[in-house]
């Protein structure tokens, strides 16, 4: 699997980043414009991201602004929302505008921060990112 | 001021001085932890591994963090600050360090509110809670 993080908080990368790595591949960007450009090279080059890790609060560019731009940059690849790459919103802002906003723009899911790691994997197993984890 | 010169550190009061009058600390902290190790090792599936690495980033990054609120704030950069105080409250609510979690919060909110002075006024505070947090989270 190849994976995007888009946070611009060290501490949130990192999390993110060491849970992640498991899966596959881990890319970040610190910010809306890097991520875009990420995605839009691994679109260029035939290795599209499988998922998007974005976080919301962001300098410059946010993580809404970017998520409705990636859609645009596949959109216009012919990749629909089933095809395209799975986005989940990671964020600390839990207010019902940033989270319609967020599903408006076609993520797949909103994870509230604090991350926490089981709440991350039950969501890439509910998106059929992984299979379900062994629970001991 | 003690007969020996010495003065008792108490992060719920700040002195008065030439500045004028105690500043009051941001209220709600008594009934919080400084770090909640366990809950952390539970977000980080048990790894106490990965606690140590992100412990580590955490108190690493953290010291930066406060400095650019600070610019921030001498530069009057309202969105900045609020941006920043976010960062400080999401970073910390990650490492389960409560209350500097919430002095994020209380800060984002005052910046969102445009009140740069009052988020100011807290700083000494801030610095003192991450002084508990370097403590708590030293092995």
């Amino acid at each position: 699997m190849k994976i995007l993080i888009a946070e611009d908080d060290f501490t949130s990368r990192l999390l993110l980043q060491e849970i992640l790595k498991k899966y596959g591949v881990v890319h970040v960007a610190v910010d809306g414009s890097e991520a875009l450009e990420a995605f839009r090279s691994a679109l260029s080059e035939g290795t599209p991201y499988d998922l998007v890790c974005m976080d919301i609060m962001m300098p410059g560019m946010d993580g809404q602004e970017t998520l409705r731009k990636i859609r645009d940059l596949e959109e216009n690849r012919g990749i629909y929302f089933a095809d395209g790459a799975k986005i989940i919103m990671v964020s600390a802002l839990g207010d019902m505008k940033n989270i319609i906003d967020a599903f408006k723009g076609l993520c797949h899911a909103y994870l509230q921060k604090p991350i926490d790691g089981q709440n991350l994997i039950r969501e890439l197993e509910k998106l059929d990112l992984i299979s379900p984890q062994h629970k001991s | 001021m003690h007969k020996d010169g010495t003065e008792d550190t108490n992060v719920n009061t700040m002195p008065a001085g030439a500045d004028g009058p105690a500043v009051k600390p941001v209220p709600g902290l008594d009934a919080l932890p400084v770090w909640d190790r366990a809950v952390m090792l539970e977000r980080v599936l048990d790894d106490e591994d990965l606690l140590d690495m992100v412990r580590e980033g955490y108190l690493m990054d953290m010291p930066n963090q406060i400095g650019e609120l600070k610019n921030l704030i001498g530069a009057g950069d309202v969105p900045g600050v609020t941006r920043q105080a976010h960062t400080i409250k999401g970073a910390s609510a990650n490492v389960c360090a409560e209350r500097m979690r919430e002095m994020g919060l209380w800060m984002e909110k005052a910046a969102k509110d445009g009140d740069i002075a009052g988020v100011a006024e807290k700083l000494a505070q801030l610095d003192q809670e991450f002084e508990l947090v370097k403590k708590a989270m030293a092995k």
